[in-house]
């Protein structure tokens, strides 16, 4: 079609363009600094009344007090399939630094999975998420210790109580780094002296709800892992993958087991409700068998 | 429609002039006279362009609009053929050459004396009282500690500014400029003081406040997204409260927490 | 009209009104996906709702009184009213009346605390502090009786919440996560405040690290950062812009912490894995009813604590001697402390302080989530990349004042992998590594330490380059 271009029609477009240029991006100008925010406010004084019966999640106890009294809890974890070997990070006297101290006695092996040679596995976390209904904590007054030597953790896997008080030492001649990555306490991070025999406080003020690494900046294989609980039902398996539980109020409890390699390799839940019924006095042992590949193998 | 088109036209011109006249009024100008001496010259050759270029402006367009008037009330004659006058050709040459080689000239003292180095004050160059850095999106200042001369390399003792170029009034002074990451400009209105700062080179820039005040630092060469907020100040200041200044920031950098070591820095500011 | 006429008229119609709208009242915080992506999605619902109740979209926010920020408040009782005009009398203890008279006052809150309107609120045009009157919008659905008491806040929020968004979302982004639109060309990345967590700061670490005072936040502002992309901000800022944009960084820090908080808390329980479990849907909405909305409060109280326990007395680390003279002698012991035993400083600094010490050559991991991280050297909290502080360079972040770098020694940097040293080290030793540490860009001008040199030093020495 052909195009009838006038000066008149060429003028009215000229008009067009300039008009619809200057008044396109004239939209509201109701953005970022320009804009006027709202406040308003909400008072401090929001707190819902606690409905009667719920304080902190329930954890059911079936049938307290009538199967017996308090009774202990023993178990044995064990791989289900070939036991790995040890991870040897530096052998004796090939430390890549420090080598006057690290790996001076000894080769440096990784114990994120460390299998026993009947198949226990060692620090797996066994605890209760929740204190039972209506146990009450007694304050911790005992002092754990958190030792290190030749640059590596002495305890790898520690359940301790909230409040309690952890001596962090050290063993070597060397200056350490302690650094904890909690998830709902305050961090850890301080130099610790050479020999330092008295200790540094490490305190958590909050219950967590799995285990978190505790590391040295200065070494970086070191590595070792803290649940603090605000109970005392929580224990870690030991080289033969035994471990026990005292003092259990009777009735159906919900473990939860807990290992550095489960969940793909980043640490996680090997069990979240292990049923375990206490019925007073002491129970046959419970195995825990784990398959290979839950830890990642 | 001639008509229309000659008022269309002259209706720019005269809209230019009108608007350029009525700047100052809105302060759209200069910011207010020159704070240093060299800084009126810069201004004079300013107003001596612009008369120039106003009077070829007025007669240019004046030209114009007489032509196209004419011919608008003019249906029945015929625009001449010319096949060019050299004589027109030589003059609207040579008159503006003539021009630009007077002012060429005419600027050249002001030129030598702001930027020639053997031109420059006493006692600027030996002393400059700070390095000026520019970098995204800031001015880095270094001062010599009190009593001492600035040297390339940073001292011990030197004593670091952010932002708030100090300089004291009644003579003569001189700051290095570099710049840290990408080209800045360190640009003074008030002094009419502009200069690039160029990544890897020195630039002294000399300058003496006559009046004290705080007057706006700006950057002046696009350096990225945050040069629009690139924007410091300038404190012209007596010498004795220069020097004041000058002992404040040493303390303040020499401050060790020590509540009592320190009467004059107690604040954590 | 031919049809190409008509196509090219109806453009420009279309362009005229392109630009007009953007409405973006709509915006909103962003949430954190890295944690909330781990939650149940009803869970992560549940946690959003909570952050929009208490505290709002950027444009819209909520300021919540629990918390320790300073919203620009007066409180006080109604005397007369007229129409929206309500002239009244102040609670001087708990009111900041010169600020009232701000420009940012308009669509701040009053909170009605008594009398028939109790727990409903208005927003505010203006202030007349001549009379002593608030003017307010509409919007109340009954008007207020005399006697009424009232909380007014809001104006510094909004205050720093324009000024922010002019200065600093662009780096840092809208919800403080140092995602903004500038944030991917910047090395080291802006400060993401949703861990509540800030570098320099004068407060201590042990026991527990105390959160950064306002004085902290403040000199960072004002000092900028040298050797990052933080500039100054003095003098374009007045010092009451100052207060306003530190109480709103201080405000989102809070949220971050927040819904951290919250997510961690439901992660134990009601992680994305969980999905398939039987009844998990039924646990969750009992606890959500339950129990959560006494969480929620609990954990805005500790955060707001650490905050407010920062501002208290004496957090400041004040050195309980001042620094000594800076001596050969005092930077000879500084150095023998960074490369001797009792701190190790130099398997991250370097020997020569370059910052290139052997921790920079290993393969750290991760500690969320235990995967070994693909470069090698430090990590920080943000899980980005960090290098030890070349010192030969003589640029400090933190502020190079001797108090300073005592606190950095003393201290650590809260968020990375330097240690807090003041239980390792005496009071001289850090001083004495203050004294060294500001002495390394400077080595080579340096007089020679006036001891014999062993044949140790002098090879390290030799091995210094400037």
């Amino acid at each position: 079609m052909k195009m009838n271009v006038s000066i008149k029609s060429l003028f009215a477009l000229a008009g067009w363009a300039v008009v619809s240029a200057s008044v396109t991006g004239c939209g509201k100008l109701e953005s970022g600094a320009h804009a006027e925010p709202t406040i308003r406010l909400k008072s401090a004084e929001a707190v819902v009344a606690a409905i009667p019966g719920a304080s902190g999640d329930k954890v059911e106890v079936a049938n307290t007090g009538d199967k017996g009294g308090p009774g202990s809890f023993l178990g044995r974890v064990t791989l289900k399939g070939n036991n790995p070997n040890q991870t040897v990070i530096f052998e004796k006297g090939k430390s890549n630094k420090d080598g006057s101290v690290c790996a001076a006695d000894g080769s440096i092996v990784s114990e994120e999975l460390v299998v026993g040679d009947d198949g226990g596995v060692a620090n797996v976390f066994v605890f209760l998420d929740k204190a039972p209904a209506g146990f009450k904590a007694e304050k911790a007054n005992s002092t754990l210790t958190f030792d290190q030597k030749g640059c590596v953790f002495t305890t790898h896997a520690m359940i301790c109580q909230v409040g309690q008080i952890i001596k962090v030492l050290s063993d070597d001649d060397i200056a350490h780094n302690t650094h904890t990555f909690p998830g709902r306490n305050d961090p850890f991070n301080s130099t610790i002296k050479p020999k330092d025999r008295d200790g540094l406080d490490l305190v958590y003020k909050k219950a967590e709800k799995n285990p978190f690494p505790v590391k040295c900046d200065l070494h970086s294989w070191m590595i070792a892992y803290h649940l603090p609980l605000d109970h005392p039902f929580g224990a870690v398996s030991g080289k033969d993958g035994k471990f026990e539980i005292r003092d259990l109020p009777a009735g159906t409890h919900e473990f939860r087991v807990w290992h550095e390699r489960a969940e793909g390799g980043k640490g996680g839940f090997l069990e979240r409700k292990l049923k375990v019924t206490i019925k007073g006095g002491e129970q046959p042992p419970m195995e825990i068998a784990i398959d290979a590949a839950k830890f990642g193998l | 429609m001639r008509k229309f088109w000659c008022l269309f036209f002259m209706f720019w011109p005269i809209a230019a002039i009108v608007y350029s006249a009525m700047s100052p009024a809105y302060g759209w100008w200069f910011p207010g006279p020159s704070l240093t001496e060299l800084g009126q010259r810069i201004d004079n050759l300013f107003y001596l362009i612009l008369i120039i270029i106003t009077v070829v402006f007025i007669g240019t367009q004046v030209a114009l609009g007489y032509a196209l008037w004419k011919a608008a009330h003019n249906k029945d004659e015929k625009s001449h053929f010319s096949h060019g006058s050299h004589n027109l050709e030589v003059i609207w040459s040579v008159a503006p050459a003539v021009i630009l080689l007077f002012l060429a000239l005419y600027q050249m003292d002001v030129w030598r004396d702001f930027r020639v180095k053997a031109y420059f004050p006493e006692g600027t160059i030996e002393s400059p009282i700070a390095e000026v850095t520019a970098r995204q999106f800031e001015w880095r200042i270094r001062y010599p500690a009190p009593g001492k001369k600035l040297q390339l390399k940073p001292q011990p003792d030197d004593l670091y500014a952010v932002n708030d170029l100090h300089a004291p009034i009644g003579r003569a002074v001189m700051i290095q400029l570099r710049s840290e990451d990408v080209q800045h400009a360190f640009f003074l209105p008030h002094l009419r003081i502009k200069q690039d700062a160029i990544p890897g080179q020195v630039i002294p820039i000399w300058f003496k406040a006559e009046k004290k005040g705080l007057f706006e630092l700006l950057c002046a060469e696009l350096c990225g997204w945050g040069h629009y907020k690139m924007r410091a100040q300038l404190t012209a200041e007596r010498e004795v409260d220069f020097q004041d200044y000058l002992k404040k920031l040493q303390a303040d950098q020499n401050y060790d927490g020590f509540p009592a070591s320190d009467s004059v820095a107690k604040k954590e500011e | 009209m031919s049809v190409r006429w008509q196509t090219i008229v109806a453009l420009m119609l279309a362009s005229l009104l392109a630009g007009c709208g953007g409405d973006t009242s709509k915006a909103r915080f962003a949430e954190n996906s890295a944690l909330a992506k781990q939650l149940l999605p009803k869970a992560r619902k549940a946690v959003q709702k909570t952050l929009d109740d208490h505290f709002g979209s950027p444009l819209d926010s909520v300021a919540w009184l629990k918390l320790p920020v300073n919203y620009g408040k007066a409180e006080g009782t109604v005397k007369t009213v007229d129409g929206q005009k309500l002239s009244v009398e102040f609670n001087a203890e708990a009111s900041d009346l010169e600020s009232l008279a701000s420009p940012e006052l308009t669509r701040a809150g009053l909170l009605f605390t008594s009398g028939s309107n109790a727990g409903k609120q208005v927003l505010l045009a203006k202030f007349d502090s001549k009379n002593s009157t608030f003017e307010t919008l509409p919007g109340l659905e009954s008007a207020p009786s005399s006697g009424d008491q009232f909380v007014a806040a809001g104006h510094f929020l909004r205050h720093g919440r324009k000024l922010y968004a002019r200065h600093c979302q662009h780096c840092h982004g809208v919800s403080g996560d140092g995602e903004g639109t500038t944030a991917k060309y910047l090395n080291p990345r802006p400060r993401d405040y949703r861990l509540g967590v800030f570098k320099f700061t004068s407060t201590a670490s042990f026991p527990a690290p105390i959160k950064a005072t306002r004085d902290d936040l403040k000199r960072v502002i004002a000092l900028g950062i040298p050797g990052t992309y933080m500039p100054s901000f003095v003098p374009m800022l007045k010092e009451n812009e100052l207060t306003a944009v530190i109480e709103y960084v201080r405000w989102l820090a809070m949220r971050g912490e927040i819904e951290k908080g919250l997510v961690t808390e439901l992660k134990g329980e009601y992680s994305k894995d969980r999905s398939k479990d039987d009844g998990i849907d039924k646990s969750l909405e009992t606890y959500l009813s339950e129990t959560y909305p006494n969480f929620v409060n609990e954990i805005a109280g500790e955060v707001g604590e650490k905050w407010s326990g920062a501002e208290e007395e004496g957090t400041p680390i004040i050195p309980k001697k001042p620094r000594p003279q800076d001596t050969a002698e005092s930077r000879h012991r500084g150095k023998e402390l960074f490369l001797g035993n009792k701190a190790k400083c130099v398997n991250c600094h370097g020997p020569t302080g370059r910052g290139n010490g052997p921790m920079t050559e290993d393969f750290q991991k991760n500690p969320d989530t235990n995967e070994t991280y693909a470069e090698r050297g430090l990590y920080d909290t943000w899980g980005q990349p960090i290098k030890p502080r070349d010192l030969t360079r003589g640029i400090y972040r933190g502020g190079r004042r001797p108090i300073d770098i005592y606190r950095r020694i003393y201290a650590g940097i809260k968020g990375t992998p330097m240690p807090g040293n003041s239980q390792a080290l005496s009071e001289d030793e850090i001083w004495d590594l203050v004294n060294y540490a500001l002495s390394v860009p400077y080595d080579s001008q340096a007089p020679k330490s006036p001891k014999p040199h062993s044949v140790a030093e002098h090879s390290m020495d030799h091995g210094h380059a400037n």
